[in-house]
């Protein structure tokens, strides 16, 4: 018995991959597609895959996400040996892909999609295309398309496109810093026509390929000698060893052997099939008229009274406690009653509001008919809940229950607690520490791709009062090659980012100490107060105001700072370099999972300009997005890359595990850690802090609440 | 190289997070969810869970010691799919619904023996609508009915997906049946349930042709955790 919930648990850990993710045909570029060449197809929505293969000493390193049904977009990491450039005998590139599938398959109808391969690379492998694929019968799907730049290559002929215009008929040759969209070259030059055939065999875990390539790897073939291009075709098969992983092996242009891994997961679906947790505590339901102890709802005189009010605090504490839920102040009058939580351990904020509202009605005297619950975030209450006694009783059971309690719940800016409040002791002052690992790791640099360090990390933070608290975190490097980097920023901008070769060779390393004050300025208004050394590699002030109304999809927000360039020891020290940098904010949720960020204002290196983000947002916090800077930095000062872009992506710990969890940081992945466009890094800006407790997060996983 | 470089970058990736997480001292001294199963893993570990002993238990027990002292409504799961057996009790009534937990604080709820609703387990029925079914067994329903019930499940994306399934209703006539210990005279029903043409699952009701009890049942609970198999003590209360 005791084991109950653990076996099935156990049991649904292996199982649930199984019914889940779906792996999709990809090609070496990790796109759609069979073994250089795309197809017409799309992933399934919201696939992420990782593919990682290679032949005649070309290895792609690839990350796909399915960005919507129809859009696909991928980044690349190449290393390509012999590929002499200077003194470097392997050249290394990054690249993206964007590909867009402008039809589904239907009965006659092919699935056709656009694509741009290595639009904002260094584009040694750009290149533009049209296709098609259409399955012959439910084991064989054909596919021919019409390629661009690298994809005509081979047998080109004149560009159709060219009568339409003429200056479609040639491409201008030339990488220079790559980083931005080359639109000029677009599907001009010659084209080519390529194809293949893919066949599932009756053995489900083994399909076959083969392709007409029309990629005349022209540059490795010729001037670098990387291997013999023999034939145009091209053969592979597919072993799908799980549901998320397949193995590819394949022979190439008539000379080559190569392999590819897969690796597809969907945020869609969770690993483990479900949430473990226990069950939370089913509603207490109050006698209904002429039921014995009806009459109890119109006891009151307890109300008002503050031995009353502190014995039912402290029993609604003890009945939370196992959820981790810290009710730091209560206000009770006769009829409602409102609790301040601090949610520790819910990752959905209505899964914390759900277990807070039905232990209320097990524990509340029957005369409470209204239920407040507001969530404390940092020390700033965010979110009321107000929640009818009676609709939680009524709507337990509802086959629709989610969707009734939504319409019945109203969520609003928190305002003064009413009657008798109690407030928690022992809240403030307190000191949170721990002690643990920590890995660092770079990635991308020529020298060498994946650099790491490993070692112990010491974090505090004394909460002094509600908002305000003094954080900080000090690592100490084990063992690792971080401080191996030697290559010296030749950046024409302050070395605002790019010397961080100098500061990764500190073994003991001050990461942060400030002092931080989070406060409600006014209605719908957060304010913020950082003093200290913020972020490695600067100290100084920042000061932030966010307006954002709890049931709004819009937000605005102003930050300003003056900081120093800390010394590379990383130490107390700083250096001369000091600069005011600050940017107004612009927050749209667009619905469906979508949202977006724009902010406009003045950068570490003194530049101006604007950094634009997108974002898919999952319910069970999930994020996969992209963002870019455009400033007045002129690209050729910027150097390699341009401009500074990236990718977002946070996987929740509770996604994985299965248990309720608020981890999980957003990583950003950079090609390229350059000086333009570069903005502080603040631990703690207001937007998500806050937004995770409004209702654009709150709605789309309100299931949750009965959870 | 450069598949061996990608494979370790992810499983690194997610491992060393999930360690950097977990593993470490604080000054909590409440583990969180995570690292409380974490802890019962490796305490577990090498460990087959006896999975039978609550069935030795309660085989080894008469009706009368099983319900012991009290009169709490009680029942006994036998979950099929990860041969697990545990005996709940009742601990909420809201209308027509009972709601059972076992001791490991996994909740089943019914209505009037028909499963609606659990937590707990992972792959939970988020909710049942039962009313069809329901109301043809509690009107002591003959030959074949029709019923429709819609399930909803939470995915992993915290949506709530409802899936309505038509079934047909089919009455077997009155057997003896088993049911701890005990020989019962039931009415058996076989509800087949279908979606978008196939066939779903099939669940089997016994319930006394006279008091309407359903007193054993074998009802489908998800696609991961397969069939519940019921036996009734003490009926639910509603």
């Amino acid at each position: 018995m005791k084991f109950f919930r653990l076996i099935i648990a156990a049991l649904l850990a292996g199982a649930g991959g199984a019914a889940t993710a779906e792996t999709a045909s990809l090609n070496s570029f990790g796109m759609p597609g069979l073994l250089d060449m795309p197809s017409g197809e799309a992933a399934p929505d919201a696939q992420f895959s990782i593919t990682s293969g290679g032949f005649a000493g070309t290895y792609r390193n690839s990350m796909t996400f399915q960005i919507s049904p129809r859009l696909t977009g991928s980044f690349r990491y190449t290393m390509i040996g012999g590929w002499t450039v200077g003194p470097l005998t392997t050249y290394l590139d990054r690249s993206f892909d964007i590909h867009y599938r402008l039809t589904e398959e239907g009965r006659y109808m092919p699935a056709i999609a656009v694509g741009l391969r290595d639009f904002i690379g260094t584009g040694i492998y750009s290149g533009e295309y049209l296709v098609a694929t259409k399955h012959l019968t439910q084991n064989l799907k054909v596919t021919v398309g019409l390629g661009w730049g690298r994809l005509g290559s081979y047998n080109g002929f004149r560009n159709p496109l060219a009568s339409i215009h003429p200056g479609f008929a040639t491409r201008t040759g030339g990488a220079g810093l790559g980083g931005t969209p080359r639109l000029g070259n677009w599907f001009r030059g010659d084209a080519a026509f390529f194809g293949g055939i893919e066949w599932q065999s009756p053995n489900p875990r083994l399909s076959f390929k083969v392709e007409y390539s029309s990629d005349a790897y022209t540059r490795e073939i010729g001037t670098h000698s990387i291997f013999v291009h023999r034939s145009p075709v091209n053969f592979g098969v597919d072993y799908r060893l799980s549901e998320r992983t397949r193995l590819s092996g394949y022979y190439m242009y008539g000379s080559e052997l190569g392999f590819r891994v897969t690796m597809a997961l969907n945020p869609k679906n969770s690993p483990i099939g479900g949430s473990l947790e226990g069950a939370p505590a089913p509603v207490f339901v109050r006698p209904g008229p002429g039921e014995e102890g009806y009459e109890l709802r119109d006891r009151t005189d307890w109300a008002g009274q503050s031995e009353w009010s502190h014995s039912l605090r402290d029993n609604l504490q003890a009945a939370l406690a196992a959820d981790r839920i810290i009710i730091l102040s209560a206000g009770f009058t006769a009829t409602r009653v409102e609790v301040r939580i601090r949610n520790e351990i819910y990752g959905s904020a209505a899964q914390a509001i759900g277990r807070v509202a039905r232990m209320m009605s097990r524990v509340l005297p029957l005369s409470v008919e209204t239920f407040v619950v507001t969530i404390v975030e940092a020390g700033m209450p965010v979110v009321s809940a107000t929640i009818q006694r009676s609709d939680l009783e009524a709507l337990e059971n509802d086959p629709d229950a989610a969707n009734a309690m939504l319409a019945r719940v109203k969520l609003t800016d928190p305002v003064r607690m009413q009657g008798d409040i109690v407030r928690a002791d022992g809240i403030y002052p307190q000191l949170k520490w721990r002690i643990g690992p920590y890995l660092r790791y770079s990635a991308f640099d020529p020298d060498n791709p994946l650099r790491a360090d490993v070692g112990i990390r010491v974090q505090g933070k004394y909460d002094i009062a509600p908002g305000l608290s003094v954080s900080g975190s000090l690592t100490q490097k084990v063992v690792g090659n971080m401080n191996t980097v030697t290559r010296l920023s030749s950046s024409a901008l302050p070395h605002v980012r790019s010397d961080y070769g100098f500061y990764d060779k500190a073994d003991l390393a001050l990461e942060y100490l400030t002092a931080d004050y989070l406060f409600r300025p006014g209605r719908n208004l957060y304010g913020r107060i950082s003093l200290g050394y913020l972020e490695r590699m600067y100290a100084g002030v920042s000061a932030e105001l966010l307006w954002k109304p709890v049931n709004s999809r819009f937000a605005l927000g102003a930050e300003v700072n003056y900081v120093a360039q800390r010394a590379f020891d990383l130490g107390f020290g700083v250096q001369s370099y000091q600069i005011a940098t600050g940017h107004i904010s612009a927050y749209l949720d667009m619905r469906n999972g979508y949202t977006a960020q724009v902010d406009v204002g003045r950068y570490l290196a003194g530049d101006l300009g604007a950094t634009f983000t997108v974002d898919r947002e999952f319910a069970n916090g999930w994020i996969v997005g992209a963002f870019f800077t455009l400033t007045d930095v002129p690209f050729a000062t910027y150097g390699e890359g341009s401009f500074d872009k990236g990718i977002r992506l946070r996987i929740p710990l509770s996604w994985t595990s299965g248990k309720p969890s608020k981890a999980g940081t957003l990583s950003v992945i950079r090609p390229l850690s350059r000086d333009g466009g570069a903005r502080l890094e603040i631990r703690n800006r207001l937007y998500e802090t806050v937004r995770r407790n409004h209702r654009s997060r709150l709605e789309p996983a309100w299931g949750r609440f009965w959870r | 190289m450069g598949e061996v470089l990608a494979l370790r970058g992810f499983s690194a990736f997610i491992g060393a997070f999930a360690a950097l997480t977990i593993v470490g001292c604080s000054s909590d001294n409440n583990p969180t969810p995570i690292q409380d199963s974490l802890i019962a893993a490796i305490r577990e570990f090498g460990k087959e869970p006896d999975t039978q002993a609550n069935r030795r238990a309660v085989e080894a027990l008469t009706r009368e010691q099983l319900t012991g002292v009290g009169s709490n409504p009680t029942i006994l799961v036998d979950v099929e799919v990860a041969d697990a057996y545990a005996s709940l009790f009742q601990i909420s009534l809201n209308g027509q619904h009972d709601v059972f937990m076992t001791a490991d604080q996994v909740t089943v709820t019914f209505s009037k023996g028909l499963l609606t609703a659990t937590r707990g387990i992972g792959a939970d029925l988020y909710s049942a609508d039962v009313s069809q079914t329901r109301a043809a067994i509690q009107g002591g329903a003959s030959g074949v009915v029709a019923t429709a019930r819609v399930h909803r499940s939470l995915s992993g994306d915290n949506q709530v997906i409802a899936i309505r399934y038509e079934c047909s209703l089919v009455d077997h006539g009155v057997e003896p049946v088993v049911s701890i210990h005990k020989t019962f005279r039931l009415r058996r029903y076989v509800e087949t349930c279908r979606f978008d043409g196939d066939e779903v699952f099939a669940n089997t009701y016994w319930v006394d042709p006279v008091t309407r009890v359903m007193w054993k049942s074998r009802q489908w609970v998800s696609p991961l955790a397969g069939y519940f198999g019921i036996d009734v003590l003490i009926p639910g209360k509603s």
